[in-house]
């Protein structure tokens, strides 16, 4: 059989650190959660007490050291940081795309000026709050924005897309750090 | 123009689909004849005032919503999830 190597998304590309803005690669596996008709209520349940975290809502990212869990869309739930348990199969369907997004984290003081360039999103501190997680685009991507703290988003796109990310990223982090210099 | 998807919030025009009027929802029986099936496919009503459509949140959570708005003021009424209609 063919031997398979994992490679990284962003590969060469990253890390990449332009004004007070930093970008790095999260290599991390994910898992998506889609409870079964009408067993929204025992998934939640199954997942609580194998994951010891609760099941996100609308919007939410839960985190215990290095797991985290986030609200993905109307029908899914993200599971990041380790794999779910088996048992959770009897209430929701569980698939591995590990390999299908591409994960980075945006670190510094002008991120939110970064990003509202690239997003329609209200990215004020005290409505895009640490332990949020929201759908959106990013440019022309679909993307997932989630906020770790009042610097430090993490951000989400198909895998496929990668190389379109670091060049509107790299393009907004340039315009942002050019104006520092005007004022 | 916003939108203020019931999963999301309120959410900029840019990251919804537009998919004409939710009277698409109410699909005739299999039986209901040419004339109602007719009807359904090809004649809509063109309202000066308040109307519901169907939009798509396709760069949002993927739900599709029924939007009330009113096509005179340009106000957006209300949304609600099209999960959970009788379908």
């Amino acid at each position: 059989m063919v031997e398979l190597y994992k490679t990284s998304p962003a590969g060469e590309g990253l890390p990449l650190e332009i004004g007070t803005v930093s970008v790095r690669e999260v290599q991390t596996s994910l898992h998506l959660l889609a409870p079964y008709r009408g067993q929204a209520v025992q998934a939640a349940s199954a997942f609580n007490t194998q994951m010891g975290l609760e099941w996100p809502g609308p919007n939410e990212l839960k985190r215990k050291g290095g797991v985290y869990a986030l609200w993905f869309d109307h029908a899914h739930i993200a599971v990041m940081g380790t794999t779910p348990s088996g048992r959770l199969a009897r209430h929701a369907a569980v698939t591995d795309v590990s390999d299908g997004w591409t994960v980075l984290e945006l670190n510094g003081a002008d991120v939110r000026a970064v990003m509202a360039r690239i997003t329609p999103l209200d990215l004020r501190v005290k409505h895009f709050k640490t332990g949020i997680s929201q759908r959106s685009s990013l440019m022309h991507m679909q993307a997932v924005i989630s906020c770790l703290s009042k610097s430090r988003f993490r951000v989400m796109v198909f895998r496929s897309m990668t190389q379109t990310l670091l060049h509107d990223l790299t393009t907004a982090m340039e315009s942002v750090a050019a104006r520092a210099h005007l004022v | 123009m916003r939108i203020e998807c019931p999963l999301c919030g309120m959410r900029d025009r840019r990251e919804f689909y537009y998919s004409g009027h939710a009277t698409a929802l109410a699909r005739p029986a299999p039986d209901a004849g040419a004339e109602v099936w007719d009807d359904y496919l090809h004649n809509r009503e063109n309202p000066a005032g308040i109307t519901e459509d169907l939009w798509h949140h396709e760069f949002g959570c993927g739900a599709w919503l029924v939007v009330r708005r009113d096509t005179v003021s340009h106000a957006v009424l209300s949304a609600r999830l099209v999960k959970g209609d009788q379908l």
